[in-house]
């Protein structure tokens, strides 16, 4: 369905709403101020209908695919936004194959911006249907309403946060635009769903791909108009050569990513190729992104170097990228494994 | 007499064209020619090449790029994308002593060459297969190409005739020993205002007196370039291709050819090469494969490849809408990615080799892009980080035309 919009023009008006409503001041006092999870600013950008991207037509959403989503977390990681919503968008989009009662239930809530998802993967569990264990570091657990354990067992569980037993303590992150919370369940009631497990892998390992295309796409170009208008020894600094040839490399490296999460996007190929190119895809991208966003405080000196200044929000989150979900060694294993299986 | 499969009969459908391709090529290929090359003389590379290129002219495969009106087949990018597959997959041949024949003289008559030297040189090439060398950078002209100092003063003879005397060096011609021509860029104008106003651009026919070839033994021991000593040669003024000072311009036509079509053969075959590592770490052939390290460096390497090959295919797109490509940054993303994954992938493999890789082998004679040997490839890979303009200048010329960073 994706074939009938037009992803630039898409693009454009997410651009225009988070610069307007969540650009850099926005962000700025966000991480002076601590970085709790602010709910009226993502209950404004949620409320536009952007949790519905993804959803089924049948269900209330727009039917958009992943090439619309990849659009929107690429807007996303720009800010860098502090808004809770790739992992409500992952929750939304896992829940594609629950039953009518699920999706009725939850998909309203998390569409209108009134409820937020948190998601955790490889969570260790007791067996039946009151599960007693823990999750740590559960992205975007402080601020969200309704939480999808991944089990290591395989099975998929959908906890409300007011479930019995349950206990969510926030961890604030170094990166304030993000937060967290590590959940303690005690005999808690969960709702088994059934998920498609690899594919909630995929489109997990692609929106930190895209974040980090948008962040290091981002900084990238704030770096380079800082170099045009600094000037030290009575010259702009983005003359001096080897100034040049670390912007140069660092441009390659963006377009290399952004190449490869394009092709991871699109997905052409069978099942096991297409979740090792996303797995590859995050891998690279982050690479890309930390490379840069190091990099980018080094060029800008020591007004790089400061608080104030917003390199630090896009080093931060490029950290964070690099260790979510498993973090990058796990990415590259896999994708390994699916490779020699795939092409043997 | 045997009747081989015709492949470009079945343009039309592309599974019954790759199936062809794959018969035709099981029909002509020597299983074992790269086994045959090894610590072969020069003179068999040579051969071997000559009969690669007629195999290929007599199925319409040594120009399917080429206009109809010039003996090509106008090939569709689709069609010209399985062709590089098929070819990539046999590990077949390269014909790459006729690179400068098949890509950069075509390049620069089809836009610039008068009716007479496309009618004399093209079906040279096509129907004779006529090696055709560079004379383009000199000793002290690489990266600063228009710096060149090779003169071409303009004479009449006493017998009437108009020529222009060549004196000068020339260096890193590809294949020159073997070839009978030379596109050549020589100084007609020293006095003009910009180095690269008084530059024009020549056929030389190779066999002309005071033409001195001498091959440059390279660091892997091959020696596919030479130099080019040229003492008062004459090229009659026929030879002049476009106007007299023109030739910086037409030379970049010339160039763009290169940086473009022969990259996307050689990272198809690169794929194939890892992807084969791949499939023998599966199958537990692979020795440093359970170390984990390598394992996650080769996984990086892989999704370089992956990603400088949908940057190729992004490119050829913009080759089919616009030949010219205006000012695309694309040709030069595609030139530094590839060379510096090149070069990462080798050193990778030459350092998984071990000692057993530091024991010097017989190389295989000619074209160093398909060797089988990581020590003979690495060595091989500078070739690409060094030549078309040195990595850096195309970084600077990135930083500054791309990125808007001040000259």
């Amino acid at each position: 369905m994706s074939d009938g919009i037009d992803l630039t023009e898409l693009r454009q008006g997410f651009r225009e709403v988070l610069s307007a409503e969540a650009g850099p001041e926005r962000v700025r006092r966000h991480v002076h101020e601590g970085g709790a999870f602010d709910r009226d600013l993502a209950g404004t950008i949620a409320g536009l209908g952007w949790s519905a991207l993804g959803v089924a037509e049948a269900d209330g959403g727009l039917g958009l695919g992943l090439p619309a989503l990849a659009v929107l977390y690429e807007e996303l990681g720009r800010g860098p936004a502090c808004l809770p919503l790739m992992t409500t968008l992952l929750v939304i989009d896992a829940l594609k194959d629950a039953p009518d009662s699920v999706r009725g239930r939850w998909l309203p809530p998390l569409m209108s911006g009134d409820l937020f998802a948190a998601l955790a993967l490889d969570v260790g569990l007791s067996a039946g249907e009151r599960v007693t264990g823990r999750a740590v570091h559960v992205l975007h657990g402080d601020a969200a309403g309704l939480f999808l354990l991944s089990a290591t067992d395989g099975r998929h569980l959908l906890v409300p946060r007011e479930a019995a037993g349950l206990t969510v303590l926030p961890t604030a992150l170094v990166d304030r635009t993000r937060g967290a919370a590590s959940l303690d369940l005690s005999d808690t009631p969960v709702l088994p769903v059934p998920v498609d497990g690899a594919a909630l892998r995929r489109h997990t390992a692609l929106a930190l791909a895209c974040d980090s295309v948008g962040g290091a796409d981002a900084i990238l170009e704030k770096t380079v108009e800082y170099l045009k208008i600094r000037t030290q020894f009575g010259q702009p600094i983005g003359g001096f050569q080897a100034l040049k040839h670390r912007t140069a490399n660092h441009k390659l490296r963006l377009e290399s990513a952004r190449a490869l999460v394009d092709l991871a996007v699109r997905g052409d190929g069978d099942g096991q190729r297409v979740l090792a190119l996303a797995h590859l895809a995050r891998a690279h991208a982050v690479e890309a992104y930390v490379t840069i966003a190091d990099d980018a405080v080094q060029l800008h000196g020591g007004i790089g170097f400061t608080w104030e200044h917003e390199c630090h929000h896009y080093l931060k989150r490029a950290w964070l990228n690099r260790a979510l979900f498993g973090g990058e060694d796990v990415a590259l294993d896999a994708a390994a494994a699916l490779l020699t299986e795939d092409v043997a | 007499m045997t009747t081989h499969p015709m492949p470009l009969d079945h343009l039309h459908d592309e599974a019954a064209f790759r199936a062809a391709l794959r018969q035709w090529l099981s029909a002509v290929l020597p299983g074992d020619w790269k086994g045959k090359l090894v610590a072969a003389p020069e003179a068999d590379y040579v051969t071997f090449q000559h009969w690669w290129f007629d195999q290929l002219r007599r199925v319409g495969l040594a120009t399917p790029h080429w206009p109809r009106a010039w003996g090509g087949e106008e090939l569709s990018l689709r069609n010209a994308v399985i062709l590089n597959e098929e070819l990539a997959r046999a590990d077949a041949p390269r014909p790459d002593m006729f690179t400068i024949s098949l890509f950069h003289l075509p390049a620069t008559l089809f836009a610039h060459g008068t009716a007479e030297q496309r009618d004399r040189y093209l079906t040279g090439v096509r129907d004779h297969g006529e090696v055709w060398c560079q004379g383009f950078s000199e000793p002290g002209a690489g990266s600063d190409l228009a710096s060149l100092r090779t003169k071409a003063e303009k004479r009449e003879t006493p017998d009437g005739r108009t020529v222009y005397v060549v004196n000068g060096q020339k260096v890193w011609s590809s294949y020159g020993m073997y070839a009978r021509y030379c596109l050549l860029l020589a100084r007609t104008n020293p006095q003009a205002p910009k180095k690269q106003a008084g530059i024009s651009y020549f056929i030389l026919d190779m066999d002309s007196p005071g033409v001195t070839r001498r091959p440059i033994p390279q660091i892997n021991g091959g020696a596919e370039f030479c130099e080019l000593f040229l003492d008062d040669v004459e090229i009659p003024a026929e030879n002049l291709i476009g106007a007299e000072n023109d030739g910086w311009r037409i030379a970049q036509s010339t160039l763009s050819a290169e940086r473009g079509l022969i990259i996307v053969d050689l990272a198809a075959r690169l794929q194939f090469g890892m992807d084969m590592v791949l499939a023998d770490a599966g199958a537990g052939k692979v020795a440093w494969w359970p170390d984990i390290a390598h394992r996650r460096a080769y996984m990086r390497l892989y999704a370089r490849l992956l990603a400088v090959r949908a940057i190729i295919d992004r490119m050829m797109a913009e080759v089919i809408a616009d030949p010219h490509m205006g000012n695309s940054p694309l040709p030069s993303y595609v030139k530094l990615l590839y060379s510096e994954l090149l070069h990462d992938h080798w050193a990778f493999m030459l350092a998984r080799g071990g000692m057993e890789a530091q024991v010097a082998m017989p190389r295989m004679t000619g074209d160093s892009n398909q060797t089988t040997d990581s020590y003979d490839a690495y060595l091989w890979s500078y070739a690409w980080t060094i030549s078309g303009g040195t990595n850096e200048v195309l970084k600077n010329v990135l930083a500054e035309r791309v990125l808007g960073l001040p000259r």
